[in-house]
Formats: C-alpha cells, sequence, structure tokens
C-alpha cells in the first residue's frame, strides 16, 4: 500500500485532499495518515505545516507574525 | 526505569498515542506507580504494581508509538525494551475505534516474539460510532488473546490481565512478506539463531534485510558476525534489484497490506456508508475540482465588498476626527501658545496629516482582517489553498507555492520567509520572486483611497480586481521564469490534511483582528512618523522656500516625473509619493497627506468650540455605526437601505486627488502601485534568502513590469473613456 501511495504521487495530475487520497485506497484517512507518517520516517515524502513558524527581522513581534495568514494545512510531498 | 522484581512477572503496556493506554495502566496499578526516566534518555517512564489473582505483577507503561521501525527516540526505548528485557507478556492496547491504524503496531511486537494479548479498548465508543469487530475471529487470525475492554470504566480489565498472564504465547510469524522475502529470511533466520540466539530471530533477520541502522551497529561490535552481515547485504540487494524499491519499503507496505486485509476482515461498520459529516458536506461545494475556484474567488469579492463598504463611515469618521477636530485643536493651542510657525506645520503638515492620513484606514484592516479571520478560523483558508493549488498546477507551477503566496497577501515578508518550506532553490527562488506580486495589507489603503474617490460605486471591485491581477501577473511571472530563468523539472503531487470546519468565536475573531491591525498602528507610529516628518522637512528646504514644487522633494521628485508622464501621473507629488512607498507601501498615503493637504488649513487657527467638537466626534461615531450597519445589510440581494448612495468614504485626501488625477491616470497609478519595486524590508528579506542578485532582479523586473502594465492600462483606461 505505501508502495501505491508513492506511485500516486508520482503520477497524479495535481493536489489531493488526505480524505480523497483515503477514499481512493479504500483506508480510513486516520490509517492513510500514518502511512504518511511512515513514509516521512523513511526519508521518502517530507511533511510540512502550513504555518511554519518565521523568523522575521522586518518587526518586532517576536514569533508572533501579525500578517501571517494561518492556512492550516498539512501538506506531504515526494522527498 | 523499574527493575525487575524476581519471581513477580512483568507486562508491558505498548500501543499508539491516546489509545487509553495510561488509563488502563493507572486503573490496574492504583496508587502502586511510580514514574521516572528511561536509563540515559529524557523519556518518561512509568512502572507499578498490579494485583491478580492474589500475587503481584509488575506493569511498565511504554512510550505511546505509532510503530517500532525506531525511526525516534519512543519507538527504539518501547522495541529494545521488549527485546532486551523480555516481559512475560506484552499487552498491546488498541484503540477500537480505530483498528486498523492501531493493528499496525500489533503486528509488529508480534514478531518480536514476545507471549502477546490484544486489549480492544474503548469499545463502547467503537460500538456507539457503529463499528463491529468480530473478536473470536481476531483473536483467530492473530493466535492471541483479544480481550475487549472500556479503560475509563475498568470494564473487561481483570479478564484482561487473566488472559494475558494465563493464556498469551508467542506468535513468532503473522505477516507474508512473499516469497523472495521469504526465502531471504528463511536463509538468514538460522544464522541469526547460530550467532545471536532463537529469540527474536526471525525479527532480526528482517530487520538485518532492512538495513537497520541500530540492528546492523549492534550485530558489528563482534567480527564472528560480519559474515551475516555481508550475507543479509547481498539478499537485500536481489530483493531490492527484483522489485526496484528498498528493502524496508517493501516490509512495510506488505506490513500495512496484511493489517488491511486483517481489518477487513474482522471489522464491520454498521452505520451506513452514507454517513457523512457536516465538513465533507461542506467539502463537496468549497473544495470542488471546478466549482471551488470560483466560490473561492466569489468569497475574496464578498470580503473586499465588505472591507471597502463596511469600513467607509468609519474612514470618514476617523478623518474627520483625527484631521479636523484633532488638527483644530493643535493648532488652537500652538497658536495660544504661541509656538513657531515651524513648530505648527510640523506637527499640523507633517506628524498629524502624514499619521492621520494613513491612521484613517484602520477602520478599512479592522474589517479585513475580521473578515479574514472569519475564514482562517472557521477552517476555509485551508480550502482556499487547496483550490489555489489547483490553480497553480494547472499553470504548471509548482503546487506548494501556494503557502507563501497566500501569507504573502497579509505581508510580502513572512511571504518570502515561507519559501523555505519548499524543498529546492529553484523552487524557492521562483516562489520568492512572485511574492510582492500578492497584496500586502500595506497596499490596501491606497487601492482604498484611490477607488473610492475615482470608482464611486465600483470602488469594492476595484480592490478586488487589483487583488486578482497581483496573482494573475504571478502566474503569469511564473510561467515565465520557469520558461526562461528556471528549467521545468516534474511536478509531484502532494496531498494536504484540511482541518474539519469551525463555528469561529466572537473573541477569537476579534483578537485575530487586533492582534492583526494592531501591528499597523504601531508602524504609524514609528516608520510612518519618522517617514512623514523628513517628507515635511524635505518639502521644507531650502529653509524659506514658498512652493513645495521649489523644495529638494519636489525637485528631486521633479527630475524624475517626466519618467512618469506615459503613464498620467508624471507630476512631481505622484513621483515623489511613489519614491517613499519603498520604506513601506503605506508611505505612499502619510506622503501624499503631507504634500496634499499640509498647509491647506494650517495657516489661520479657527476658533475652537470643545464641547461642539466632542460632540461631533461622538456623533459621527454613532452615525458611523447605524450606516455601517446599513451597507452590510444591504449588501444582502433585496435589501437596500441606503439609497442609491454608494458608500465612498471621502476625505480630505480623497477630495485632493480628485483635482490632481483622473480616472484613467489613478487606475495607471493603482496598477504601478500594485507591481513596483517592493519595500525595504522585502527587498532584505529577498537578498538575506536569495542574495543581492536576485533582489536587485527583482526591483528591476517588478518595476519594469509596473512601468508597462500601468503604460497599457492607461492607455486602455483613456481609449474606453
Amino acid at each position: 500500500m505505501l508502495r501505491q501511495i508513492l506511485r500516486t504521487f508520482r503520477e497524479a495530475p495535481g493536489p489531493i485532499s488526505l480524505d480523497l487520497l483515503a477514499a481512493q485506497l479504500d483506508v480510513e484517512p486516520a490509517v492513510l495518515d500514518g502511512m504518511l507518517a511512515e513514509l516521512v520516517a523513511m526519508g521518502r515524502l517530507t511533511r510540512t505545516e502550513g504555518h511554519e513558524p518565521v523568523a522575521c527581522s522586518a518587526c518586532n513581534s517576536q514569533g508572533f507574525c501579525p500578517y501571517v495568514i494561518n492556512t492550516e494545512t498539512v501538506c506531504y510531498a515526494l522527498a | 526505569m523499574a527493575g525487575r522484581v524476581a519471581a513477580m512477572p512483568l507486562v508491558v503496556l505498548a500501543g499508539n498515542p491516546n489509545a487509553g493506554k495510561s488509563t488502563i495502566f493507572n486503573a490496574l496499578t492504583g496508587a502502586r506507580q511510580h514514574v521516572g526516566n528511561w536509563p540515559g534518555k529524557t523519556v518518561a517512564v512509568s512502572s507499578g504494581t498490579a494485583r491478580w489473582n492474589g500475587t503481584s505483577v509488575t506493569l511498565v507503561d511504554l512510550p505511546g508509538t505509532y510503530s517500532l521501525s525506531a525511526h525516534s527516540l519512543e519507538e527504539a526505548i518501547a522495541r529494545d525494551f521488549i527485546l532486551e528485557e523480555q516481559p512475560d507478556v506484552a499487552i498491546i492496547v488498541a484503540d477500537a475505534t480505530n483498528l486498523e491504524r492501531n493493528l499496525y503496531l500489533a503486528v509488529q511486537i508480534l514478531e518480536l516474539g514476545a507471549p502477546t494479548a490484544l486489549a480492544l479498548n474503548m469499545m463502547d465508543a467503537a460500538e456507539a460510532d457503529g463499528t463491529a469487530i468480530d473478536i473470536h475471529l481476531l483473536q483467530r487470525l492473530l493466535g492471541i488473546p483479544v480481550v475487549p475492554t472500556v479503560g475509563s470504566k475498568r470494564q473487561g480489565l481483570e479478564d484482561l490481565l487473566q488472559q494475558a498472564i494465563e493464556e498469551a504465547a508467542p506468535q513468532p510469524k503473522s505477516v507474508d512478506y512473499g516469497l523472495e522475502m521469504e526465502q531471504a529470511i528463511a536463509t538468514l533466520q538460522p544464522e541469526v539463531a547460530r550467532l545471536i540466539g532463537p529469540t527474536a530471530a526471525r525479527y532480526t533477520a528482517i530487520k538485518l534485510l532492512e538495513g537497520d541502522t541500530r540492528v546492523i551497529e549492534a550485530c558489528s561490535q563482534s567480527p564472528a558476525m560480519e559474515p551475516l552481515l555481508v550475507m543479509a547485504r547481498t539478499l537485500a540487494e536481489q530483493i531490492e534489484a527484483i522489485y526496484g524499491d528498498d528493502v524496508e519499503l517493501l516490509v512495510a507496505d506488505r506490513r500495512y497490506g496484511y493489517v488491511h486485509g486483517l481489518a477487513h476482515q474482522v471489522v464491520t461498520q454498521n452505520r451506513s456508508t452514507q454517513h457523512r459529516t457536516t465538513t465533507d458536506r461542506i467539502d463537496d461545494l468549497v473544495a470542488h475540482r471546478v466549482l471551488g475556484l470560483p466560490i473561492f474567488f466569489g468569497l475574496m469579492a464578498l470580503v473586499f465588498v465588505l472591507t471597502a463598504n463596511a469600513s467607509a463611515p468609519f474612514v470618514t469618521w476617523v478623518d474627520i476626527t483625527v484631521n479636523g477636530v484633532l488638527a483644530g485643536w493643535v493648532t488652537a493651542v500652538l497658536t495660544a501658545l504661541s509656538a513657531p510657525a515651524w513648530l505648527l506645520s510640523l506637527l499640523v503638515d507633517g506628524i498629524l496629516a502624514g499619521v492621520g492620513g494613513v491612521l484613517v484606514f484602520l477602520p478599512v484592516l479592522l474589517v479585513l482582517y475580521f473578515c479574514l479571520a472569519v475564514l482562517e478560523d472557521s477552517g476555509y483558508m485551508a480550502r482556499a489553498a487547496f483550490v489555489m493549488d489547483r490553480l497553480m498546477h494547472l499553470l504548471g507551477l509548482h503546487g506548494k507555492s501556494f503557502i507563501p503566496l497566500v501569507v504573502g497577501f497579509g505581508c510580502n515578508v513572512p511571504g518570502i520567509l515561507a519559501t523555505r518550506t519548499l524543498e529546492n532553490r529553484r523552487d524557492r527562488l521562483m516562489t520568492g520572486l512572485m511574492v510582492p506580486l500578492m497584496s500586502c495589507a500595506a497596499r490596501l489603503p491606497i487601492y482604498v483611497i484611490f477607488a473610492a474617490a475615482f470608482f464611486p460605486g465600483h470602488a469594492a471591485l476595484v480592490v478586488f480586481g487589483l487583488y486578482v491581477l497581483g496573482i494573475a501577473l504571478a502566474v503569469l511571472s511564473g510561467l515565465l521564469f520557469r520558461r526562461t530563468l528556471f528549467a521545468k523539472t516534474a511536478d509531484s503531487l502532494f496531498v494536504l490534511e484540511l482541518p474539519p470546519y469551525r463555528k469561529p468565536a466572537l473573541h477569537g475573531l476579534l483578537t485575530h483582528m487586533w492582534r492583526h491591525s494592531e501591528e499597523f498602528v504601531r508602524k504609524a507610529a514609528t516608520v510612518i512618523l519618522l517617514a512623514s516628518m523628513v517628507v515635511w522637512a524635505l518639502l521644507n528646504l531650502p529653509v524659506g522656500v514658498d512652493d513645495t514644487a521649489d523644495s529638494l522633494f519636489g525637485q528631486a521628485a521633479s527630475a524624475v516625473a517626466p519618467v512618469f508622464a506615459p503613464l498620467g501621473f508624471g507630476n512631481w507629488e505622484a513621483t515623489g509619493s511613489l519614491a517613499t512607498g519603498l520604506v513601506a507601501k503605506e508611505v505612499v498615503i502619510s506622503s501624499m497627506s503631507v504634500i496634499y493637504l499640509g498647509g491647506d488649513e494650517a495657516e489661520e487657527a479657527q476658533p475652537v468650540n470643545v464641547v461642539d467638537d466632542l460632540r461631533t466626534v461622538v456623533v459621527g461615531f454613532g452615525e458611523a455605526v447605524l450606516e455601517s450597519i446599513k451597507i452590510v445589510v444591504s449588501i444582502v440581494p433585496g435589501i437596500n437601505l441606503v439609497g442609491d448612495q454608494s458608500p465612498e468614504g471621502d476625505t480630505g485626501l480623497s477630495i485632493a486627488l480628485q483635482r490632481n488625477f483622473t480616472p484613467a491616470s489613478a487606475a495607471a497609478f493603482l496598477v504601478f502601485v500594485l507591481i513596483y519595486a517592493p519595500c525595504v524590508a522585502t527587498v532584505g528579506a529577498l537578498k538575506s534568502e536569495y542574495g543581492g542578485r536576485w533582489a536587485t532582479f527583482s526591483i528591476v523586473y517588478l518595476t519594469v513590469l509596473a512601468w508597462i502594465a500601468g503604460f497599457l492600462t492607461y492607455r486602455l483606461a483613456l481609449w474606453l473613456a
């Protein structure tokens, strides 16, 4: 199943939500989440959060950037 | 770690995080427990004593993990404990509501060869969810005791302990890894058993084939193991040659396949397959492949209609309060104190006109950030990013670029820094060059005042159009860069985890709105204040200059102004304001306020009536609230509480602008402001992330693009007129 996921990553034409991919693979989203985590641990995928903290010297907001729009997404891509 | 007490059975609890492992541990041990650290590790371990059948049992709560791959410290600790301490029983605590995911760890623990039992915890929640598990079948398939439990209610725990201690037995083989792999394991296993020992020999053989660094390191300490390691490496290479993938992936793949099949056999979902959450139903629409993008742009248009229209009465109110009432008071006080004329001019024409000219737009930002907070807190922003990403892919751009671009709408600097989340330099650079085309919040006041002054009735759509134009130009620039500066590489799919929709809490929205907006106020009190003072000084130098056109500022700006003549705004006032916008984009407005409004009213002190002024402020605020409510309600189709009057948010500056620009030149000016060279903070971010050469390229590229786009806009507007 992990190989199927990697193949989907390589071949699919566009982005896909975790829920939709889970439906395509006929697994629960929580199970797919575990598989993705395993692939990340193996170094086959990368995981990034939409709201990465940025160290910005342009203002003095100290950790909270008032201008950042939080997309709240977690994104997996081929490593 | 708790030491093992002789003659007392050792039972370990293993399981996924949040499977209820600690609840069962606490229920079984009560107060007979203590918490410490694993030797030499910072990971906490709980151990305790449970009573069973009149005897004591040592219970150890292993760290919660999803796997035993030893990629993390917790995984390594759990695995090593079972292998090294060889507990009498390992109880796997599985969340029955999410059995398949939990079984992945269970299968790995079974492979370690320890006597094992499975606790199907949270059975009550699983049943309530419509999940039925065939316990007898699962027990038969796994070959271990399976006991349903509800840890929080202490149900099934006695039974669990009894079956675990009395009936658990090793179950060394569960997963079939396929012909080639099984042959390799069968070749290695006897050698492992001979050299290391029979315990977990199959498991160790698999780990050697996987190339598990911890197991190989342990084996490498003895020269006698060298032939075993060579054999494992050779066998692994043969398997990888057959499958075209590494053994670690193949093993995990087979294991997941086995678990998936197992779950399909034993789990029956009694709830309707049509059971769908509200989030699912909303996503069918807003994240739809075709409808998603129009819905996104429709929502953004609504945000700008609300922002421009609902804030308009407050813009007028702040303008009257700051530039009318407050300026009048300052003038009156300074005149009464016989303050020098230059000080009066500095305070009223420079600071109040400049800072006040920008603060007028605080209501605009408050409404904008309130709307964005609603979208963020409801969970929609994640979907917006999702559908935007579809657009990116459609145009051949890297999908993950959407994150920095969306962040860039707030401020370009964090947008550029957010490109660090992209894997390779080419993608980071390309996206970083596109980010300045995203209209940051600092450009919004310029859009709003020009749109209200020159396109009344359509101001919101003009502002929205500028945002869309910025996106379109970013996309086109991305395509241009890809065809010229950066070689095209294949895009890869990525998977997005979307949060569920939530009902935003008012307190959260207001906090969000204020935290975003207070930075704008802080900026007005620092950067814009300083810039206003500098612009005022340059407008009044050399000392004694009568006409501001002859001032240092006027002369310098006049020298460059002809460049903008083909765009319709080749005057020194507009040119000079654009130049100051390089400090921060809001400074364009403060400079225009100082240039156009400074000196208009300050010369003659008007008589001040504090009571009347306060009444004007208070009544004006009440009227603004009422007017704003009417405007918001009138957005609903079929309701019109404002008549034919369009919300304009007239200020002193907007009236001054109408005297110095035409609609065509105003449109060209707006397009130029959208595109031209970024502010110094953004240039600094570009330089620090990509180097001075690319920062310079960005300045030149954007300014040339801005001139061309401004020129075309002006010509098109003249032609249409």
